[in-house]
């Protein structure tokens, strides 16, 4: 075994704060603690949760069977994996060809494309939604399913662009070269040897494409609010309204643990990939 | 190539986000009944739409409410965030188990966070400080209704802020672990104080990150929406209000809200609103690139 080096001095970064870090862990138990009662409650019956008794009389999981036959939440799951997988696959064949053309070859306009997708950033959503909604309905689209996966991949564009022009900017060039000596034109040594080459980048950003469209309300609650059409997101949301007056807290809470699973999940599996990815793309944007 | 790999993304632009914008700008100097009025038919009424947005108390109530996210919420946000990112720089061992569950708040659907938090940690007869403050016979603070219009928004920031501390603690985080750690050594050399090192050799070197950091904050701040719309039941009671909320009530009216509440539908009225906050946004970009100075440290 190897053992850790010891920092010759004592400075500001070795030493620890133990205020920071005990301040740091009671922040982390009470996360826990929310999450993990908010489980245990989703198997509990709504009388236990009032009564501060949690789980007294078994697993209830008719909790889950209510919210599934009555509430319909495997159709808005289907739903959101629907919107999710079209927009986030559709997204990169929009933007890596452009990413990899920014990232690679110097031309009139480079400047221009790059400076108008960053003032995207700053462009507030309700700029948008009045014109597109109007746009929707003009063309008769309103009640399409597609309507919201393509404005999913749109909006997903400048923040995947950007992710992976910098990503492009890391492959080396005699690799590219090397592909279009063997007879490739640019377009077919583009997707035959450097879309593979970019899975790593591109993959990354389908995760943060996936979370955040996975967890998107606003867009969907414009276009998909209609109960064959709802997203997860809308769905909870129409259920907690509809809980109010039911007042079945426990079927509330049923509800929340499946709308979080997935991401949650996704989390566990990939959090060094997720957090590593917010320093390389979303900062230097 | 080029052509053809950069066209769909130019076309994206002009579609997606150029033409709505110079739209809503045009549709806010108008008056028109409804969305599915046709153009022909709308009044140009100038500035009105401005000058009546300025004179109705909602929005100055709902302008004051995003102020104050910015303000209150931001400096809770940086000074929680700079000292968790310090404080796990000094850590070895469970250093990431703390930075991912931190982070976590990140990925789970604000349908579901504000629903955690209302139905939970809020809740007055089973919740967790309702029964955290019981256990410690705190009765008055154990008491305290939350989600009633008195607090709503305090508890609200509380909410949003908690869940976003961990984003800018990781950024800060990794903006601190590429400061070259020679400096460090130095300054231990030379004897100087934990407090001292961070206010003139950490701070300086992370402005940058901090001015991207706070963009962004003020951004989201700027753009305030859901939380606003779903933490309380009524999603037009002015102590929660927001004004991208106000926005899309007077736009899509009351109906298609999902939780309640209702204004006069006036599309212009809220295509003013949408223009005030772009404008916003540029301003705080502004303000917020001057900040501190131009000279920069490299390393």
């Amino acid at each position: 075994m190897e053992k850790r080096k010891k920092p010759l001095l004592k400075t500001s970064r070795t030493t620890r704060n133990y205020v920071g870090i005990t301040l740091m862990v009671i922040w982390s138990v009470f996360t826990i603690c929310v999450i993990g009662w908010i489980v245990v409650a989703s198997f509990s019956t709504t009388a236990e949760i009032f009564d501060n008794k949690l789980l007294s009389s078994g697993l209830h999981l008719e909790n889950y069977i209510t919210v599934v036959e009555k509430h319909n939440i495997l159709k808005y799951f289907a739903n959101s994996l629907i919107y999710t997988g079209l927009s986030c696959i559709g997204v990169i064949f929009l933007a890596a060809p452009a990413a990899y053309s920014l990232a690679n070859f110097s031309f009139r306009g480079r400047k221009v494309i790059q400076t108008a997708y960053s003032s995207t950033m700053g462009i507030p959503g309700t700029m948008l939604m009045v014109p597109i909604y109007m746009m929707v309905s003009q063309l008769k689209l309103s009640g399409n399913l597609f309507v919201l996966v393509v404005i999913y991949i749109f909006s997903a564009v400048p923040f995947t662009m950007f992710f992976l022009t910098s990503f492009f900017a890391t492959i080396p060039k005699d690799i590219q070269e090397s592909a279009l000596v063997e007879g490739c034109t640019h377009t077919k040594a583009f997707w035959k040897v450097i879309f593979p080459l970019a899975q790593p980048g591109i993959i990354t950003v389908t995760i943060f494409n996936f979370i955040g469209t996975w967890n998107e309300y606003t867009w969907a609650l414009i276009f998909a609010n209609s109960s064959s059409r709802r997203t997860l997101a809308l769905g909870l949301q129409s259920i907690v309204d509809g809980m109010r007056y039911s007042g079945n807290w426990a079927s509330l809470f049923a509800a929340v643990v499946m709308v979080v699973l997935p991401t949650f999940i996704l989390f566990i599996l990939l959090s060094e990939k997720i957090m590593g990815g917010i320093t390389s793309g979303a900062v230097k944007g | 190539m080029l052509a053809k790999f950069l066209s769909p993304i130019v076309l994206v632009y002009f579609i997606f986000f150029a033409y709505p914008t110079v739209r809503t700008v045009y549709m806010s100097f108008f008056k028109m009944k409804n969305l599915a009025q046709p153009t022909s038919e709308w009044t140009f009424v100038g500035l009105q739409n401005y000058l009546d947005l300025f004179k109705n108390p909602l929005f100055l109530t709902s302008y004051k409410n995003i102020v104050m996210i910015g303000f209150l919420g931001g400096l809770a946000v940086f000074l929680i965030a700079l000292f968790f990112a310090v404080s796990l720089t000094g850590m070895t061992k469970g250093k990431k188990l703390l930075r991912a569950i931190i982070y976590l708040p990140n990925i789970i659907t604000p349908v579901a966070l504000i629903t955690m938090w209302r139905q939970y940690v809020f809740n007055i007869d089973y919740g967790l400080l309702h029964s955290f403050f019981k256990f410690f016979h705190l009765d008055a603070l154990a008491n305290i209704p939350w989600t009633s219009t008195e607090w709503a928004f305090r508890a609200m920031m509380v909410a949003f802020c908690f869940g976003s501390v961990g984003y800018y603690m990781i950024i800060y985080l990794s903006a601190m672990e590429n400061i070259p750690s020679d400096y460090y050594d130095y300054a231990a050399l030379e004897g100087a104080g934990q407090f001292y090192v961070f206010r003139k050799i950490t701070m300086p070197l992370l402005r940058d990150t901090t001015r991207t950091a706070l963009t962004f904050w003020a951004i989201g701040a700027i753009n305030f929406f859901l939380w606003s719309r779903l933490f309380n039941v009524n999603a037009l009671e002015p102590s929660t209000l927001v004004p991208a909320n106000l926005m899309f009530s007077l736009v899509f009216g009351g109906s298609s809200s999902g939780s309640g509440g209702s204004a006069q539908i006036n599309v212009g009225g809220g295509c003013a609103i949408g223009v005030v906050l772009t404008l916003s946004v540029v301003a705080v970009f502004a303000i917020i690139n001057n900040l501190g100075g131009k000279d920069k440290y490299e390393y």
